[in-house]
């Protein structure tokens, strides 16, 4: 076990703001240690993926070091943010996590497919919320080995 | 004439005719000589002639081609040489002149064709002659190199010509002389020719008039000598005829002369005798003479030749010895001889030499002498072997005839005028029970019928008349009672020319009649067999066809349509099958080729099957059908034709048409209906989340500022949503049962219940409930829902129990019979599930399998009300049925039937 003495962001985009809020507050119950940053849709994280559009001054902003991804998003969708992620050289080593209210198959098919590391349908009740959250912390950044930060080969 | 003069006449004529070829001959020679003398006078001297001008024309050559030499040498020391050449040059030139002068003369003596040869020998000689000279002056003037040289050529040429012109001419007159030669030899052949033959007919002439008088001469001879031996031999009537006046004709009239005078001296005594004697050697019966003793004295030729003894081994033995017992004239015989003095026609017979028995007819009498005393016997003997074979033939022949009627297979009899049998053979014994001998005592009319006796009657009567009867068939009554039919043909039996009485043959036709009716009978079940089968064909509603078809080879026939196929399409019978090929000409063009290609390949392949294709109606409507057709084959297993029915199946196929559609859409809704379900479900669910987990947050941030009715708000809301959840779940699972439906396949009950049963544990364990579980049975269903179904009526059951007992649940199963299914599945199986739980009022039996329907409150019961709702849907796919038995605080027993077999619709 690792302890992470980098200031990892974790990236969440989903399209409900009472969503946003539940899990900011989840985060906060869960005492990571994390940076929370939120988008509301696809576009916006592809904007902030790569410094442009209403980011375009954080060019100096490392990557976040955990993509939480709902499926459902205006101008664009969840599966297409991850295709294109997971299609661009300096984008698809950060890990993706779906976080969806869908059980569908085919959409945990099709993510899997996409290469998202994990599928995470959304508990119902704060608690399941807050479990999840503190053990996603625990599992990537304490457990999993990240990809170290550096430069493009 | 004398002969002598004829003798030196001929000698005359044969010396002349001699001398005469000899003076020819001689002629002919000097002709020849002649001849040739004058053919040969006009080549020869031309020939010379010629030969001159040749030689001539090659002094000049040489000699100027001697001089040119000369002066062509530098030295002038060869001047006498040169003198000498000069000289010889102009003799040469002379002679040629002379020579062609000569020449010229011969030609205009004979006037003959060569002076055309002679302007030619003289053109070319003068050609040669002024070119000598040029040539010579040229060497004179020391003239050399190339105009020199050219003249040379010239020169040369023209001696090569000059020549050639001699020679022609020289040839011409060769081959005049070769003709000459040939006239010659000719006319030399041909008098040679001629002599030879002078020479032959006189030699002829010689030789022939030579035999001519020897032979005159010798044949008069001839005839004397003849005539004189058969005066030798006592013809006295001889007359020689040679009336010649020569010597040998006097000759000749003496000796007759002589003859005449022998005659009146009476030999004819003994000539007679003679006569007698060969009227007993002619005659072809034997003759035998015999004394008085019996032995033979005089015999003649035929006796000889039949028994095969010689004269002298006949003469003075007794006749008795011609056999070899003593039969033959006996003492009997003789006495009878002597009392009648004659016998004859006494068939006997006797043994040749060789022991060969040879019957005879003989006859003897006794020769009386001129004193009436018996001198002798005279017996004639005829062979009689010949006629003794005939009769043995004969006999033969009727003993064949009569066995052949005996053994006939057919009845032989004939009757007398009165209709009596008089004969009867084997098989007419046979056939009708009676012997032949009690047969001779009936008449035929007593074995007929007595409607027949009528026909007979007739019948004999016509026959008597004369007219020939055809044949006729008869039943006999035979002896035993049993019937006989006989084909009978009778005709006239005739004596001495008149009717003595009737021979009928009858042949045996009863099996015939038996066959024919039989036959009859049978044709009468077939025709039956047909109307019934024109009456089925005419009752389908379908063209019945047969056809002996190759596709590969026409001519094909369509053997049978019905008369269907009016109704079907419009065209008759006869349009129909004007052309073998019509069915396929009204198809529907674009399903010709693929129905052509089915029906070879179903050809092929020997067996039965079904095409379905569009035929044009005779009025232009389009309609479906469906061929089914059978291949017919021969014995070997080769194809011959095929046979059908054929239906019109357009109404079905529109139907189908019409249900292929209705699923389509049916597909659509259903799609379409499951895609709204998810989508509302998710979307309805999400705002209940919300609410949820901020009353979530609520109770767990600001539980201690909210009051107790506060928190009990909250726990309201939080119910509220709660339940809206789980409504939304179940509609879901309500709509599912339809769209998310899978195929049928065997499920084992049991095993599902028990699945049930151990996901309940829970449940079952905190309710305390006994479960007993018989038998169930395996039965086509969707595996999901079967589970769904136990699932709520397991759960209902433990739900719905009484507050201080524990429930009890009894799940069973039986088989049943389909009464009133449509769907006609024959077997199905009763589902019970029985609890001892609170009942129900049975008058609210429909409501409770409604949805969202529910009998108790809330707080009682929890529950949406979906579930049995839920269950009446699954039975309702399941083409089953679901109802229930309860009353109140009684428990309740649930019912599920189910068919066995299901049948898997197609889902698209």
């Amino acid at each position: 076990m690792r302890q992470n003495s980098r200031a990892i962001t974790i990236l969440m985009a989903d399209d409900d703001p009472d969503d946003r809020m539940l899990t900011r507050d989840a985060f906060e119950e869960s005492r990571l240690r994390n940076e929370f940053e939120t988008v509301e849709d696809g576009e916006e994280l592809m904007d902030y993926l790569h410094h442009r559009g209403k980011y375009s001054g954080e060019a100096a902003r490392a990557k976040p070091g955990l993509i939480l991804l709902d499926l459902n998003m205006p101008r664009k969708d969840g599966r297409e943010a991850l295709k294109e992620i997971k299609n661009s050289p300096e984008l698809r080593r950060i890990p993706v996590v779906v976080l969806t209210t869908s059980k569908a198959d085919e959409d945990i098919l099709r993510t899997y497919d996409l290469g998202v590391n994990s599928f995470i349908v959304k508990p119902v009740t704060f608690e399941a919320m807050v479990d999840v959250i503190k053990t996603l912390g625990k599992y990537w950044f304490e457990m999993v080995e990240l990809p170290p930060e550096g430069d493009m080969d | 004439m004398k002969l002598s003069h004829k003798l030196i006449l001929g000698y005359l004529l044969v010396a002349s005719l001699a001398s005469f070829t000899t003076y020819f001959a001689l002629h002919s020679y000097q002709n020849i000589d002649e001849s040739f003398k004058n053919l040969m006078s006009e080549p020869v001297p031309m020939i010379k002639s010629l030969e001159a001008i040749k030689d001539a024309g090659f002094h000049i050559i040489s000699s100027t081609g001697e001089i040119c030499f000369i002066l062509s040498l530098s030295t002038n020391s060869n001047k006498n040489g040169l003198a000498e050449e000069e000289q010889q040059l102009i003799d040469g030139l002379k002679k040629y002149r002379e020579a062609l002068k000569h020449y010229e003369e011969l030609i205009n003596t004979h006037n003959s064709s060569e002076i055309k040869f002679l302007e030619v020998i003289k053109k070319h000689g003068n050609d040669l002659i002024q070119t000598s000279e040029q040539i010579i002056a040229m060497s004179r003037k020391r003239i050399t190199g190339e105009e020199i040289l050219e003249k040379r050529k010239i020169f040369e040429a023209q001696e090569r010509v000059f020549l050639q012109s001699i020679d022609n001419a020289l040839l011409n007159e060769y081959g005049e002389l070769t003709n000459a030669q040939e006239t010659v030899q000719a006319t030399i052949a041909r008098a040679t020719d001629r002599t030879l033959l002078f020479t032959f007919f006189t030699f002829m002439l010689a030789i022939i008039s030579g035999l001519y008088i020897s032979r005159h001469i010798s044949n008069r001879i001839n005839k004397l000598k003849e005539a004189s031996e058969k005066v030798g031999q006592g013809q006295l009537e001889t007359i020689i005829e040679i009336k010649t006046n020569d010597e040998i004709g006097a000759l000749a009239r003496s000796l007759n002369k002589m003859v005449g005078d022998l005659k009146k001296s009476g030999v004819e005594l003994m000539l007679s005798k003679n006569f007698v004697d060969n009227i007993i050697n002619s005659i072809a019966d034997v003759l035998f003479v015999l004394d008085t003793d019996l032995k033979i004295i005089r015999l003649n030729q035929a006796a000889i030749d039949l028994t095969g003894f010689s004269k002298d081994e006949l003469i003075g033995h007794s006749i008795k010895m011609l056999r070899n017992d003593t039969e033959f004239f006996n003492d009997q015989d003789v006495e009878e001889l002597q009392a009648k003095s004659c016998v004859s026609g006494i068939e006997t017979f006797w043994q040749a030499k060789d022991s060969r028995i040879i019957p005879i007819l003989f006859s003897a009498s006794i020769i009386h002498d001129s004193k009436g005393e018996a001198s002798g016997i005279v017996c004639v003997a005829q062979d009689i072997s010949e006629r003794k074979k005939i009769e043995s033939t004969l006999r033969h022949n009727e003993e064949k005839y009569r066995e052949l009627i005996e053994n006939a297979n057919d009845v032989v009899y004939t009757l007398d005028l009165s209709g009596g049998f008089t004969s009867l053979n084997r098989a007419g014994e046979q056939k009708t029970g009676y012997t032949r001998a009690e047969a001779l005592h009936m008449s035929i009319g007593e074995v007929v019928g007595k409607e027949d006796l009528e026909r007979i009657g007739q019948r004999i009567a016509k026959n008597l008349a004369g007219e020939v009867q055809p044949n006729i068939e008869l039943e006999i009554n035979a002896k035993d009672g049993s019937k006989v039919m006989l084909d009978i043909s009778s005709r006239l039996i005739y004596q001495d020319g008149a009717v003595v009485g009737i021979q009928g043959i009858g042949r045996d036709i009863t099996e015939r009649k038996r066959a024919e009716k039989e036959q009859a009978r049978l044709n009468e079940q077939i025709e039956n067999q047909r109307q019934r089968l024109d009456t089925i064909i005419a009752n389908v509603q379908g063209v019945i066809w047969e056809t002996r078809i190759n596709p590969d080879d026409p001519p094909n026939r369509l053997d049978f349509v019905s008369d269907y196929v009016v109704t079907m399409l419009g065209y008759s019978v006869e349009e129909f099958t004007s052309t073998p090929d019509f069915w396929l000409s009204i198809i529907h063009p674009e399903d010709r080729e693929r129905t052509l290609r089915e029906v070879k390949e179903l050809y092929k392949s020997k067996q039965s099957g079904t095409l379905e294709f569009r035929w044009i109606t005779k009025d232009g409507r389009v309609i479906w059908i469906e061929s089914r057709d059978e291949i017919i084959c021969n014995e070997k297993g080769k194809q011959i034709g095929m046979r059908g029915v054929t239906i019109d199946i357009t109404e079905r196929r529109q139907a189908e048409e019409k249900l292929r559609i209705f699923n389509g859409k049916l597909q659509q809704s259903n799609r379409e209906l499951q895609d709204f379900a998810y989508v509302a479900s998710h979307d309805l669910q999400e705002p209940l989340r919300k609410v949820q987990a901020f009353a979530d947050r609520l109770n767990s941030k600001y539980a201690d500022v909210l009051t107790g009715s506060g928190l009990d708000y909250l726990e309201r809301m939080r119910n509220a949503a709660q339940r809206m959840q789980t409504l939304i779940q179940d509609l879901l699972t309500f709509s599912r049962v339809t769209t998310k439906a899978k195929p049928f396949v065997p499920v084992n009950l049991e095993k599902v219940t028990r699945e049930v049963l151990s996901d309940l544990e829970v449940s079952i364990e905190q309710s305390g409930a006994t479960i007993e579980i018989d038998d169930l049975p395996e039965i086509d269903a969707d595996p999901t829902q079967m589970r769904q179904l136990m699932q709520n009526l397991i759960g209902n059951a433990l739900k719905f129990h009484h507050k201080d007992t524990s429930p009890f649940i009894k799940i069973s199963a039986q088989t049943s019979e389909n009464h009133s299914n449509d769907n006609g599945n024959g077997r199905l199986c009763e589902i019970m599930v029985r609890d001892n739980g609170i009942g129900f009022d049975e008058k609210y039996l429909d409501r409770i399998f409604t949805v969202f329907q529910r009998l108790h409150g809330r707080t009682d019961y929890e529950g949406s009300g979906v579930g049995l709702a839920v269950c009446r849907k699954i039975a309702e796919r399941h083409h089953g049925t679901i109802t229930a038995e309860s009353s109140p605080d009684k428990g309740s027993t649930f019912i599920v039937v189910l068919p066995f077999k299901q049948l898997n619709e197609e889902l698209n």
